[in-house]
């Protein structure tokens, strides 16, 4: 069989599933060979009449319509009717309307009887029952409503007692009026219900659901619940996950409140960067992992690093990665106290070893990136200093970043070799930085925001020989800087702005809870 | 919301749902809409319809009328994707054996007799994908086969299915 057949197939099967380039391709034939496109119409207009045939829920289609066209317009007469106040009674009317009240107070109750019965019949219509609606379908997804499962279609209206199942290969997203949004993962099964207030309930029975809730004042909390436990969300960014007895609460940001759902036990409070570990008769709240995803991380320098001290070596700290560990060791006066680098005029430089293992890795993935968090001495005009350097052994840093005044640049290798700002230091609290830099971008974040994004720079990183790492100066001791590092992380990879923020709040978070703790 | 139509309007515009909806869901279809999504769009078209009803010539055909608004609402819907847009305009430049056997009277006859006259397991996995619009990729899943084989029976199945109606419907007409 060869392509075209196979894209034909793929596309009469789903359609949403091919991709731009296979769409133009199958797009091109169909447009060039009238042989294609007959078949390929006379199988989309089988597809639809064995649909039309075989299933329950598209044989009342004229009712549908119906129903729809009533709900509409019964809205409509509601709106216009809304000014007559239906609970009005003949004790409330005027004496002088009293020699027509007889048949006001017909009319005005059988309008009230009229309402009523409008209103009871719209609560029986989707539409009015409506909670939110699809906002968007990856692959094919299913909705269950009253014993009848449909493909679930973006647009669809959401109701109460809807299951929303998707597969493995499928995501969507739902969103409420409020624009709260829920999306569900793949292989994944959802239960939307009001509570007794009314207020919307996503129940997860197995699988993946992220919750964003926006801030604003009419805010109205949102539960989620799992077969185990209720997370009442007021506002942020949460992650759900549930495999058969466990379910795993990641606070991306805000709070929310955490209880179990079998009785008898306190409710909990969860925090951005906090992740709850939820089993039937137990919550237990932690700090998140930093980095929160270790993917391709070359090279890790955590604040509880090991160290050793020998006379034949002196001070060494150990930094880790797959191919470590790297030891780094102190220049002059540079010491490793308590997580973080302190320089003194001094350095650290890591072993050659490291910047082999980052110049192998960036062979075969050509994105650097580099995670720190610095706490400058100060942030004065007349401060300047080399923060990291990539150094060969003849003295040269091609790929150095340093602090110039309150600013934070980036040296980078020409022809010609040229400076980039990076970011603005704005005091000298810790700030957490990641660099990242692909072939032909530059692009800086400082504390989670976007500070620079360069796209007029090219990069060679697939060539990198291996280079030194000096952290705190250069490597003839040149430009020392006046500041403490900690937290240093050197990925091959990308990093999403989501995980930049996760990584900087989980890092926070661990060093609050961590910094009277002796290292090891 | 939509204001509601006087009785003369009403009644004309339940005829032409009902004479027109099955051409207006298969034009649709045939536009490569998917079939999850052609009842949805089919429905906003009759909504259309009822809205300016009074803007439809007296003397236009009402299935060629709905048609066009189905048309402009697929182009609005596959905007954002050229290439689909492109399929779309090609198909709908497109006659088919199918498309033109549709109008004839003994279609759906001949459509139940052909698929009456299929295997057991070929109706039943038939049925298995368009009960609920169930995707190859989970029906491979639960009979244990490939993916590529489940598209390719399918296709063969419809395939059959076409060369069927075609010639039951051209014999008895």
């Amino acid at each position: 069989m060869n392509t075209h057949d196979e894209l034909v197939r793929l596309f009469l099967d789903d359609p949403d599933a091919l991709s731009d380039d296979e769409l133009q391709l199958l797009s091109n034939e169909v447009r060039q060979q009238s042989a294609i496109a007959e078949r390929l119409k006379d199988h989309l207009l089988l597809a639809e009449l064995l649909s039309r045939r075989f299933s329950p829920s598209r044989q009342s289609f004229v009712d549908q319509v119906n129903r729809r066209i009533r709900s509409e317009t019964a809205a409509q007469t509601a709106v216009k009717s809304q000014p007559v106040a239906p609970a009005e009674t003949s004790a409330s009317l005027p004496a002088k309307t009293k020699t027509s009240g007889r048949k006001t107070l017909v009319f005005v109750s059988a309008f009230a009887v009229c309402w009523a019965v409008l209103l009871a019949w719209l609560e029986t219509t989707p539409w009015a029952n409506k909670i939110g609606f699809v906002a968007s379908v990856n692959g094919p997804a299913f909705l269950e409503r009253n014993a009848h499962g449909v493909r679930l279609v973006t647009g669809m209206p959401i109701v109460a007692g809807d299951q929303i199942e998707t597969l493995d290969d499928s995501t969507t997203t739902m969103e409420l009026s409020d624009k709260t949004r829920f999306e569900l993962s793949a292989n994944s099964i959802a239960h939307i219900a009001k509570n007794a207030a009314g207020q919307p309930q996503i129940h997860l029975d197995h699988g993946q659901l992220s919750v964003s809730i926006p801030t604003t004042d009419q805010q109205q909390a949102v539960y989620c619940t799992t077969p185990i436990v209720t997370v009442k969300i007021a506002k942020g960014r949460f992650r759900l996950e549930h495999t058969e007895d466990r379910t795993i609460i990641n606070a991306e940001e805000g709070l929310a409140q955490v209880s179990l759902v079998e009785p008898g036990h306190a409710v909990r409070k969860i925090l951005s960067g906090q992740i709850a570990n939820v089993k039937p008769q137990d919550i237990t709240i932690e700090t998140g992992p930093w980095p929160s995803n270790a993917d391709r991380v070359v090279f890790l320098l955590p604040p509880d690093a090991s160290q050793t001290f020998t006379a034949e070596q002196g001070l060494q700290v150990f930094a880790t990665g797959p191919a470590g560990p790297f030891p780094l060791r102190p220049r002059q006066n540079a010491r490793f106290e308590a997580g973080e680098m302190v320089f003194e005029n001094g350095a650290f430089l890591a072993d050659q070893s490291a910047g082999e293992a980052i110049s192998r890795a960036l062979r075969t993935d050509p994105i650097l990136a580099i995670e720190l968090t610095i706490l400058p001495e100060n942030v004065s005009p007349d401060e300047s200093g080399t923060i990291l350097a990539f150094s060969t052994d003849d003295g040269t840093s091609p790929l150095a970043f340093y602090q110039d005044g309150d600013s934070l640049g980036l040296k980078v290798p020409g022809p010609p070799a040229e400076s980039r700002f990076l970011g603005r230091l704005i005091d000298t609290d810790p700030q957490h930085v990641v660099v990242v830099i692909t072939p032909q971008r530059l692009q800086c974040f400082i504390d989670g925001e976007l500070a620079a994004d360069h796209r007029d720079i090219e990069f060679d990183l697939s060539s990198r020989p291996a280079e030194y790492l000096v952290f705190g100066n250069d490597w003839l001791g040149e430009t020392p800087w006046k500041g403490t590092l900690e937290g240093i992380v050197i990925y091959s990879r990308e990093l999403s702005r989501d995980e930049i923020r996760r990584n900087g709040l989980h890092f926070r978070l661990m060093r609050q809870s961590t910094k009277t703790v002796e290292p090891k | 919301m939509l204001p509601p139509l006087n009785d003369t309007d009403e009644n004309r515009f339940q005829t032409i749902l009902r004479d027109t909806h099955s051409a207006v869901r298969s034009y649709l279809a045939g536009l490569g809409v998917p079939t999850a999504s052609v009842d949805e769009l089919a429905t906003r078209c009759f909504l259309e319809l009822y809205r300016n009803f009074h803007r439809m010539p007296p003397d236009a055909s009402p299935e060629f009328w709905v048609k066009g608004i189905a048309k402009n609402l697929v182009r609005e819907l596959l905007a954002a994707s050229p290439n689909r847009l492109s399929l779309s305009e090609s198909l709908s430049e497109t006659s088919s054996a199918i498309q033109r056997s549709l109008s004839i009277s003994n279609f759906d006859t001949t459509l139940t007799e052909c698929i009456e006259k299929l295997p057991d397991d070929r109706r039943s996995l038939l049925k298995s994908r368009y009960e609920a619009d169930v995707p190859a990729t989970r029906i491979a899943g639960t009979l244990g086969q490939t993916v590529g084989m489940i598209r390719e029976t399918l296709f063969r199945i419809r395939g059959g299915l076409k060369d069927c109606v075609t010639r039951g419907v051209g014999r008895d007409s």
